[in-house]
């Protein structure tokens, strides 16, 4: 019915190879599917997200939004993993990864050794102070003090701003465990898309106050 | 690819003058000739497309080609008409800052 019309062909095909299991295969299938092949591609690697080998998922992936999404999921609680995944895998979107990372860190329950541990990178790295701000704002852990003047300023706007909890981050629901490197074990954090109706719960968390971490520690 | 269909006496045809997947390739064409300061215009024609297909595809690709023109809030209730993973995608082409650079 559709197969004069490549755009609706292959907009019915693209949800219809997840089931093939070669993911070279699914790569030529999607391929005919016209502007639906990232679709296609991604729809084939969501359905094996939590279970497929990373770099061929990343492979089949074919675009950064997926790689991200995949990346995402794949979080184990430990920011430093994420961090070098991110940075080895994207580029265009390395700083969403990286604030995404940052974001998730940043919901767990913290310490005060975890959090001066990563307080060390905020004098180097952008929107990290702030975000450690969210942790001393909503969680009531460690403080501001002991970076350079602009990330303590940062910080400690960021402390005021969770005080109003304007954006909900202070009440999105903590993620148990990762203290000091340790891994919680899989599970599946707040994802910025998982609100999705209404208001401010409608946005993503992608984006504190001021800009997301962009660099990645260590490189 | 712009469908224009002419009546037989040369002039543009009204879809509402249409049934089936007549009306519904109708309505899609004139979608794809609408801008996103059209919205509203957009969902009106795309709640009246019955094929699945037609319906699905023509507003997943409106949105992909004018996500970073719609506020997130105005373009929900046109991925309202999708379901599954379609209207899942047009959510986050909506919402998704990475995807709105």
């Amino acid at each position: 019915m559709y197969a004069g019309d490549d755009e609706l062909f292959g907009f019915c095909m693209k949800d219809m190879y997840v089931g093939i299991s070669d993911p070279d295969e699914a790569i030529e299938l999607c391929a005919a599917t016209g502007r639906w092949e990232a679709d296609c591609r991604h729809s084939w690697v969501a359905a094996r997200r939590d279970e497929g080998d990373l770099d061929t998922l990343v492979r089949v992936c074919g675009d950064e939004d997926c790689t991200l999404e995949v990346l995402d999921f794949r979080q184990d609680g430990d920011l430093d993993a994420e961090l070098e995944r991110c940075r080895d895998h994207l580029n265009d979107m390395l700083h969403h990864c990286v604030g995404h990372s940052y974001q998730r860190w940043a919901l767990r329950s913290m310490d005060v050794e975890e959090l001066e541990r990563v307080k060390s990178r905020a004098n180097g790295e952008p929107g990290v102070a702030q975000i450690i701000g969210k942790v001393v704002g909503c969680q009531g852990v460690g403080d501001c003090e002991g970076m350079a003047e602009f990330a303590t300023k940062q910080c400690q706007a960021a402390v005021q701003t969770a005080s109003t909890d304007y954006d909900g981050f202070c009440t999105v629901k903590n993620i148990p465990g990762s203290k000091s490197g340790k891994s919680p074990g899989k599970h599946k954090a707040p994802s910025p898309f998982n609100q999705q109706q209404g208001g401010q719960q409608g946005q993503p968390t992608t984006q504190p106050s001021g800009q997301p971490p962009t660099n990645v520690g260590g490189k | 690819m712009l469908t224009l269909l002419l009546s037989c006496n040369g002039g543009p045809v009204d879809c509402q003058e249409l049934i089936g997947i007549e009306k519904d390739q109708c309505l899609r064409a004139e979608i794809q000739t609408l801008p996103a300061t059209e919205l509203s215009g957009v969902i009106e024609r795309a709640s009246q497309i019955e094929d699945f297909v037609i319906r699905g595809a023509t507003i997943s690709a409106w949105v992909e080609d004018h996500n970073h023109e719609i506020n997130p809030q105005d373009g929900f209730p046109l991925c309202q008409l999708l379901n599954g993973k379609d209207l899942s995608r047009c959510q986050k082409l909506l919402l998704a800052a990475h995807l709105r650079d």
